[in-house]
């Protein structure tokens, strides 16, 4: 792919605002209403097989009285530099133009390195076939293939919106605005601490976001390059 | 056909395009309409506009759907609650559609009350049985009927009281609220039934233990606003202060946590007005004598050791908080023993900074609530008059108003009732659960002669009905209920559809009500036959009464057009009129300040010997009282400040674990004076040394296969109390407590 063309894609990243984020786990449900995350159960969740593409840590910190609590959403950074991506022996997981850290599960083999090798740990390995009671599997996305025992799986940016949304620019006839793209989590936010966009249009909110004082990236210091940018409370 | 009517029901026609942009989802269809079967395309999605009913609040939802199944909901940017946003619990709402142990239809029971053997029966026959049971009951003329209800407004309750009118006043309804809502105490305190808190323009937040974020009135709307608060470049980043004696997830987000004593919220309230009078940080005009004088008991130096904080931080609070451009305090909504003093001693500290009907202060509106009942609840009286001299010369007065009484009086709630009325001879259950969340009525229920339950699910209470009529769940269902304030010029409508075909061989209790009505000789001659055309009817009425705020008509059918506009957007804009609170600011009558002067100064507790703990229980913002916890997905939802899923704890601060020897992950016996219960302790810094909290919502010992079983139920050892004095002790037993992101181990590892 010419280096031209591909940097006219949409470079897709995401801003969260911690000073607004009140830890109410609103998108940790969305994430997996969306993408047919399955509940394991209490007996597989005891083994630490329970899945989430987003989680909140919490962080105490100081002694009581003086206690504070803070949160952090964390899902796939979609690093530039992805670490997960080069230790793939199947190259399963992969970049795409559009700056995605994309995983294909019909070639992944199971092989967990690159949770391994992941500094977020936001990587969930399906352990056995994902299973709903009936009819709870009535309630399925359609736009998202359930993932079968023995493969990766992770955080898509929501791949399956951000494709919708491309398809209805395309028929009619436009570039993709600031906001025809929403991830499931960006959209429930109650306090609206989640952006989403392209980053490398310069208007749009969440590359003014990134450029903010208060931007930082999560472990930055690794040279990963996240695509997903902290406001830090001010 | 009929299938299919459910489907188009709301025939959404040219004004579509005008709503594709605004829902956020332009590349799809939002509610056809009138697309027949050959025209219906797989593979599209198809977006309707309902409401969530999984707490009061009525937030504003878009369901996508396709192939006829839903499969995701949205929030509605056009709801002016929620303007997009929808909470964890809200989410979930799927899973209440298609939960694997609904109740599939109406059956009767079979064999002693309890032992949960039921039989199918047909629809007709159940109206039949509740029906011919209603008769009975009224011709005995000795007993009373409880229709208790989940939900205080809708179309349900509007049934019940045109149910009620044909059984001579025998019919009392009570909803849920006063276990879990302030409701009652703020029609008297407030003299309005929500006032607005408007936190996102405020410059100082004091709450309460108010747990805006989580289950408060409406965590949606003050999410969005406290995001606003937090976002607002201009005001500075403001300062946010929460009162309460365990760190919530509200208190996490705080600037400042205050762990008070449990129950010295009214107190610690005073103690601040005392500050702010004795300081003169209020203009001296606007501070009479008469409002002065009964702060003076209340000086921080005399009431720190009670509420247990140094009496220089309260006077910093004080300063802090008078100081303030734009201060505001939030009453607490747990309905403790003392909720009532904390509500109106909280009042009078708004008063005294003077931030009524001010931005970013307390907005205190009375009608726009009316304008709601006016016209639903008024359907019912108005009918009645015509229907009542045509049947039986019932007069409009006696019963309507002696059923709306019961609802409004402060000690009706369902368990309140049971326990208080001698003969309730039969118990109509509406998606309440009095025997889990008061396991104080079991006896009193197990000896009402006969129970029917409308519940979706088989609960505790469900077990021990005698006829089983399954209600649709929410997305099924047609109902209208009122938003709470959206802001003092109007109030939102939130509207109920059908997004799916009913999954089950289920029916609207609305419906089976009227149709019980019938069957019991009703009058044939209501302006509806169905809670759809009441639903439709009233939202007629309602666009009637508000010119503004609905488009111009277009067509000729000037009738339908705001109707279909309405069940578009899936909320009526209604404007609320010049609402103002009843009651005088600061005059010296004022009902706040006689109430606030009868405030006790309790005896300071002991500080010496064996110090008992107090067990307080919370509502979590995902299962709320425990209606909510049969959803698979919400019981994988990590606890935010815990991290624990799938089950309960108590929480327990590392001083007094290790004091009493108590583990983390350990379970734990805790103990009151009316029994215990054995739950995992979870060693928890953020809370005092004297105070054990354990959240609600779990301990369900029926109620699907998901919740049955799993965790405690505090209620059992609390008796309707929010405090309660208790003991713990440790069984040195392991508990299966699981927490996300850690893991048992399965083999032994290699020594490192």
């Amino acid at each position: 792919m010419p280096e031209e063309k591909a940097q006219q894609k949409p470079q897709w990243a995401m801003a969260i605002d911690l000073d607004r984020c009140t830890g109410c786990e609103a998108c940790v449900v969305a994430c997996g209403v969306e993408n047919n995350v399955p509940s394991v159960g209490p007996a597989e969740a005891a083994r630490g097989r329970a899945k989430v593409w987003i989680r909140i840590e919490r962080y105490f910190e100081g002694e009581y009285p003086n206690i504070r609590a803070r949160f952090r959403p964390v899902m796939c950074q979609h690093c530039e530099e992805a670490p997960c991506e080069t230790v793939c022996p199947v190259y399963a997981t992969y970049h795409t133009e559009e700056g995605l850290n994309a995983q294909v599960y019909n070639r992944c083999v199971g092989t967990r390195y690159c949770a391994n090798n992941c500094p977020y740990t936001v990587r969930s390995f399906n352990w056995f076939d994902a299973s709903w009671d009936a009819p709870l599997d009535k309630a399925l996305n359609p736009e998202v293939s359930v993932r079968g025992r023995g493969v990766m799986e992770k955080c898509t940016f929501c791949i399956q919106r951000i494709r919708k949304g491309e398809d209805k620019a395309r028929d009619e006839g436009r570039e993709v605005r600031d906001g025809d793209v929403v991830p499931a989590c960006v959209q429930s936010c109650p306090a609206t601490a989640m952006t989403f966009g392209n980053i490398a249009d310069p208007s749009s909110q969440v590359a003014k976001l990134a450029k903010s004082n208060r931007a930082t990236r999560l472990l930055e210091e690794l040279g990963t390059k996240p695509r997903v940018i902290y406001l830090s409370k001010s | 056909m009929k299938r299919r009517e459910f489907i188009i029901l709301t025939g959404i026609g040219a004004t579509t395009a005008s709503m594709l942009s605004a829902c956020g989802h332009p590349e799809n269809k939002l509610i056809p309409a009138l697309i027949p079967d050959d025209q219906y395309v797989p593979g599209l999605d198809y977006w309707k506009a309902s409401s969530c009913a999984l707490c009061e609040e009525g937030c504003g939802i878009l369901v996508r759907t396709r192939e006829h199944k839903a499969n995701k909901i949205e929030g509605n940017l056009n709801h002016p609650v929620n303007r997009g946003g929808i909470c964890a619990r809200g989410q979930a709402g799927l899973q209440v559609l298609y939960a694997p142990d609904r109740i599939s239809g109406p059956m009767k029971s079979t064999g002693q009350r309890g032992s949960a053997r039921f039989e199918p029966i047909s629809w007709d026959e159940a109206t039949r049985l509740l029906a011919g049971r209603l008769q009975s009951i009224k011709e005995a003329k000795s007993d009373s009927i409880l229709f208790a209800t989940r939900y205080p407004h809708g179309v349900n309750r509007v049934a019940a009281m045109l149910l009620g009118d044909m059984l001579e006043g025998r019919l009392m309804w009570t909803d849920s609220r006063m276990i879990h809502d302030l409701g009652a105490s703020y029609d008297e305190t407030y003299g309005a039934p929500q006032p607005i808190f408007d936190i996102a323009r405020a410059s100082y937040i004091l709450s309460f233990g108010a747990r805006f974020l989580e289950t408060w009135r409406s965590p949606m709307r003050y999410s969005k606003a406290y995001g606003e608060f937090r976002g607002s470049q201009s005001r500075g980043h403001g300062k946010f202060v929460q009162i309460e004696p365990r760190m919530s997830l509200t208190a996490a987000n705080a600037d400042e946590w205050i762990p008070a004593r449990p129950g010295t919220e009214s107190l610690l309230a005073l103690a601040l007005g005392a500050v702010i009078s004795r300081e003169k940080l209020v203009k001296a005009d606007a501070l009479p004598a008469f409002l002065s004088a009964p702060l003076e008991r209340f000086a921080p130096e005399d009431v720190a050791n009670q509420i247990d904080i140094p009496a220089d931080v309260i006077i910093r609070l004080a300063r802090e908080f008078a100081g303030s451009e734009r201060p505001v305090a939030l009453p607490g909504t747990e309905p403790h023993d003392t909720s009532s003093p904390a509500t109106i001693a909280v009042k009078y500290l708004n008063e005294l900074v003077g931030n009524r009907d001010k931005p970013g202060g307390v907005y205190y509106s009375t009608s726009w609530i009316n304008s709601f009942d006016s016209v639903l609840h008024k359907i019912p009286r108005a009918t009645l008059a015509k229907a009542s001299t045509a049947t039986n010369g019932l007069k409009d007065k006696g019963p309507l108003s002696a059923a709306a009484q019961a609802g409004r009086d402060a000690a009706s709630s369902p368990a309140a009732f049971l326990l208080d009325a001698n003969q309730v001879g039969a118990l109509l259950v509406h998606h309440v659960n009095p025997v889990y969340t008061n396991p104080e009525v079991l006896e009193r229920v197990k000896a009402t002669p006969f129970i029917a339950s409308f519940s979706c699910v088989m609960d505790e209470t469900t077990q021990l009905a005698d006829l089983i009529l399954p209600d649709h769940t929410y997305l099924e269902s047609w109902d209208v209920k009122p938003a709470p304030g959206v802001d003092p010029q109007s109030a939102a409508i939130s509207i109920l559809q059908p997004v799916v075909v009913p999954e089950l061989d289920t029916r609207q209790t609305a419906d089976v009500l009227l149709a019980v009505r019938s069957e019991l000789g009703g009058a044939a001659d209501l302006p509806f036959d169905s809670a759809e055309s009441l639903v439709k009817h009233t939202i007629a009425e309602l666009s009637k009464s508000s010119a503004s705020g609905r488009p111009s008509t277009t067509t000729e059918d000037t009738t339908d057009e705001p109707v279909q506009h309405a069940l578009e957007r899936g909320v009526l804009i209604v404007p609320a009129g010049a609402g103002r609170s009843t009651e005088p600011a600061f005059d010296s009558k004022s009902n706040t300040a006689s109430r606030a002067s009868k405030i006790e100064v309790p005896e300071s507790p002991a500080t010496t010997g064996e110090s008992a703990l107090t067990l307080i229980s919370y509502e979590t913002a995902t299962f709320g009282m425990g209606g909510e916890a049969h959803l698979p997905v919400l019981q994988e939802l990590p606890d935010p400040m815990t991290s624990v899923i799938w089950g309960n704890w108590v929480e327990i601060s590392p001083q007094t674990a290790a004091q009493h020897g108590i583990a983390d992950g350990e379970l734990v016996e805790v103990s009151t004076e009316w029994g215990s219960i054995q739950v995992p302790a979870i060693v928890y810094p953020a809370i005092r040394s004297d105070v054990i909290a354990m959240p609600s919502g779990q301990g369900h010992t029926a109620f699907g296969r998901y919740a049955t079983g799993l965790g405690a139920n505090p209620a059992l050892v609390q008796r309707g109390k929010q405090i309660v004095e208790a003991k713990i002790s440790g069984t040195g037993k392991k508990a299966a407590v699981v927490r996300m992101g850690t893991m048992e181990r399965e083999h032994p590892d290699l020594k490192r």
